[in-house]
């Protein structure tokens, strides 16, 4: 089941999938061990069959088992109609043409049952589950929970015949919309519920917890009407549409399954109007997929790679942050002005969608440089040791090093180049900052280093609402705030804008009113989303560290040397593939 | 392919070999022993890494905050054993293993709350600080400091194992607990010990990578499951094993980089799996054993 599950992973985000199969990997020996010692004599082929043989003493244990097994029947089938159409597409990608399957088991059929049953049984839901072992769950505990189990499946599973989701008109709605996703539900009260999902622990927990930290800020300035939030959503006075706005806090890890699961809970139990969060694109892009699904609208926070608004861009999603086409359109030609035409580089690249997209964008750009790449070691997300890839680089001969590591693998990568003497040879460039980076590593590694990056609290001497952000930022939280609290507070407070001015809850409208294109003030400036892929059109800043002893004060890390207005930055709206899905 | 690439790289595996043989020694020995699978293990090394970083700010001593982060982590241990662990060993496995696994999550959480997410920095002592260079490669002086630290610690570990009677208890627990019970050996006293040292072990590995890899509260988890690998590799409960499955590791990590860095840590599951098919009880264990 687990194989299969990662299939459908792959077929459900493309390869990024495979980040899911880390999770299971970890996961897999620590289930082998509880499983295997109880489980090691009963049994021949499946958990419905040990049922049988160990207790069918009642009429009610054999109903369990006709339950049990026909839910094994119809999760195999389910497996299998989403292995096949994981195959198929496998077979397309080759070149290798296959009849069209006869359309008994459409993927459709699938997401409905992901979709009606949590309404029914909450904890049990979304499709990674199904990979990760439902059949395991029942299995080895005695009859009295597995009959429970069971009986709870199979209710799902009857629901989905019989779900008022099927027939969503029938739920009263509040206003003149039917009833989609969590409206009107959400919002019946007088108070709406959002999601917070960011990684708390692991290689992103730095950045994760920034992110949350501006997100909850912003919400807190919401439900009292602060001036900073309605200079940017001006039609707020407090909370969103007079309603307060409550929110959870959940630790993605960092994990696209992980994250699926803790927001389809936010979703399910807690009727969350919007969800939000990410410090991994990988995350942001199975979000995007859910929010769809779900019809719920997502907000990514940090999020690097093209295909968060590109390939895999969706309607309920929208960015607010820079990423790696405008990142290189913006660095690439200071880099060739300022380290001369004709450089070698070497990439330290993470090996999902993030890292990939960067380093595809940085090659091309600065192509026009006569800049070719001598090596591109791809690393493990999280990995702890960079030596055998520092190695690598060190006698690779390149001029530059570009590092597109982020959060606590960015710092000891860097770290350890240094212990290799790279950084003596190789001019360091970061492609995408990751937030306290320069505190981590220090100014005597930073010094000189450029950077892109979305906002640096110095960008307060030119921007009013940046002040007014770093002040009240600074004075919860004792520190100076990084790209991701300012990505996190200016979501919340766009999407509050947006609400505003839909005048309604009602996913679609709101996905109008975002669409519309409205200028807004933001803390670097006037900004706006563009319609066509939900891609905020914003300035990318460009940074390079200063020495320490040209340092203002403990925080003053990088000269901010320039504002680039993001429009001219972008690739037009469908290059990277950007198809939105329907609204409804 | 270049040779000199290759060469470095294979230095560079004994490197990363030595560190993960010295952190899964104190695994397999718990194991073999107490016969608790200790998944608090990374959280061990992280904690090494951590009370290293406190007595170094505090006396600016390398080698005060290595001793003091060994002794820290191995106090530590016998604590928790004493504690907490000693209470499951009649437990099924299941328990044990959630027990451990908690205890790690608290710790990683708890060191969190103390020291922040952002990682801490432990510089290299003043001697291993720099580069050297080695004819064929230039190599940071620290980590061949490293891989003799680890050498040695291992021969002190291999001679408290082999030549003494302390030792001699332990290899005949992992043999036959039950046995050594029943000749008058209070066995407990020897997992407590056990415990301490295969805690220290993990925490000396902490303290001395933390110029390597800068602690966060997260280091060991990556670790921990490299940790697993190899001593699944060398053989559960071996101490022979695991030194033999840290330098394979390290060695299947650094020379699959060499060629193409993504297969890296598949090669090492691969590796894994193929003992798992051809020798399940590990290339030095015994089979039935634990």
């Amino acid at each position: 089941m687990s194989f299969l599950g990662i299939w459908a992973l792959v077929y459900g985000f493309g390869y990024d999938g495979l980040i899911c199969s880390i999770g299971f990997l970890v996961g897999w020996p620590i289930i082998m061990f509880l499983t295997a010692e109880p489980l090691r004599n009963l049994g021949r082929f499946t958990f419905a069959d040990v049922r049988q043989r160990v207790s069918a003493r009642s009429v009610s244990d054999r109903s369990a088992i006709m339950v049990s097994k026909l839910i094994t029947v119809v999760l195999g089938i389910v497996a299998i109609g989403v292995s096949a159409a994981a195959w198929r597409t496998r077979f397309v990608m080759l070149g290798l043409t296959l009849p069209q399957p006869p359309p008994i088991i459409p993927i459709r059929i699938l997401s409905g049952v992901v979709r009606v049953q949590p309404k029914l049984s909450p904890g049990v839901l979304p499709i990674e589950t199904l990979g990760n072992g439902n059949m395991i769950d029942s299995s080895f505990r005695g009859p009295p929970a597995s009959r429970r189990v069971a009986l709870r499946s199979a209710l799902g599973l009857a629901a989905v015949a019989a779900s008022p989701a099927l027939w969503p008109r029938i739920a009263g709605a509040a206003d003149s919309y039917p009833a989609l996703g969590t409206y009107p539900a959400g919002s019946a009260g007088d108070s709406v519920f959002v999601g917070i999902a960011a990684p708390r622990t692991g290689t992103y927990a730095v950045p994760g917890e920034d992110e949350i930290k501006g997100c909850t800020l912003a919400i807190e300035h919401l439900n009292g009407g602060d001036p900073l939030i309605r200079a940017i959503s001006p039609n707020t006075t407090k909370g969103v549409l007079g309603k307060e706005v409550k929110y959870g806090l959940a630790d993605n890890e960092a994990k696209p399954n992980t994250a699926v699961q803790v927001q389809s809970r936010f979703i399910s139990e807690s009727k969350a109007v919007m969800i939000m969060g990410s410090v991994s694109s990988a995350v942001a892009v199975a979000l995007n997929k859910l929010a769809e699904r779900q019809h719920v609208i997502y907000l990514p926070v940090i999020s690097g790679s093209n295909d968060t608004t590109g390939k895999d861009c969706s309607r309920y999603s929208f960015r607010e942050c820079f990423y790696a086409e405008t990142a290189a359109n913006g660095l690439g030609p200071l880099l060739i002005q300022n380290l001369g035409k004709n450089k070698k580089v070497a990439y330290l690249t993470p090996d999902y969608t993030y890292g990939h997209t960067v380093h595809a964008s940085f090659e091309q750009v600065t192509k026009a440089g006569g800049w070719t790449t001598v090596t591109n070691q791809v690393c493990p997300l999280g990995a702890p040791d960079y030596s055998s890839f520092l190695l690598n680089i060190a006698n690779s001969g390149a001029d530059v090093f570009i590092n597109i590591n982020f959060g606590n693998d960015a710092v000891q990568s860097i770290k350890q180049a240094q212990q290799f003497g790279i950084l003596q040879k190789q001019t360091l460039v970061v492609p995408y900052d990751t937030p306290f980076l320069a505190k981590e590593v220090g100014p005597a590694i930073m010094k000189g280093v450029y950077a892109a990056t979305d906002f640096w609290w110095t960008l307060q001497d030119r921007f009013p609402l940046a002040k007014q952000f770093v002040d009240a930022f600074e004075k919860k939280y004792n520190y100076k705030p990084e790209w991701g609290a300012n990505a996190g507070y200016m979501q919340v407070a766009m999407w509050a804008d947006a609400v505003e001015r839909a005048k309604t809850f009602y996913p679609p409208e709101v996905i109008k009113a975002y669409e519309a294109g409205q200028k807004l003030q933001s803390t670097v400036g006037e900004v706006y989303f563009r319609g066509a892929d939900h891609q905020l059109v914003r300035p990318v800043i460009i940074v390079r560290g200063k020495a320490e002893d040209a340092m203002k004060n403990a925080d003053d890390y990088y000269d901010v040397l320039e504002v680039l207005p993001g429009g001219p930055l972008m690739q037009a709206p469908d290059a990277f593939g950007c198809k939105l899905g329907a609204s409804t | 392919m270049n040779w000199p690439n290759l060469v470095s790289q294979f230095f560079n595996g004994l490197a990363l070999g030595a560190l993960l043989a010295l952190i899964s020694s104190g695994l397999t020995i718990i194991y073999g022993t107490l016969g608790v699978l200790n998944l608090a293990h990374g959280a061990m090394f992280m904690l090494g890494g951590y009370a290293g970083y406190v007595v170094w700010t505090a006396t600016q001593s390398f080698l005060l905050a290595v001793i003091g982060g060994a002794a820290f982590v191995a106090v530590a241990g016998v604590v928790l054993e004493r504690a907490v662990i000693r209470h499951f060993y009649s437990r099924p496995p299941e328990d044990q293993i959630l027990l451990t696994f908690g205890i790690g999550i608290v710790l990683v959480e708890l060191v969190r709350l103390g020291f922040g997410g952002l990682s801490v920095s432990v510089p290299p002592p003043p001697f291993a600080t720099g580069i050297t260079q080695l004819g064929f490669m230039i190599y940071p002086t620290y980590r061949i400091f490293v891989m003799g630290i680890a050498a040695v610690a291992l021969i002190a570990l291999y001679i408290v194992l082999y030549r003494t009677k302390l030792g001699m208890i332990v290899r005949a627990g992992i043999e036959d607990s039950g046995m050594v019970d029943m000749l008058g050996i209070n066995v407990y006293v020897v997992f407590m010990l056990v415990f301490g040292i295969g805690a220290m072990a993990a925490g000396f590995a902490g303290i001395i990578n933390a110029p390597v890899t800068a602690p966060t509260p997260d280091v060991g988890d990556t670790i921990l499951v490299q940790t697993f690998v190899v001593v699944v590799i060398g053989g559960i409960g071996s101490f022979p094993g695991a030194v033999l499955g840290g330098l394979i590791a390290g060695e299947i990590l650094s020379i699959t980089s060499a060629f193409d860095p993504g297969y890296a840590q598949v090669m090492l599951f691969v590796a894994m799996t193929l003992v798992l098919m051809l020798r399940p009880q590990g290339l030095l264990g015994v089979r039935g054993r634990a």
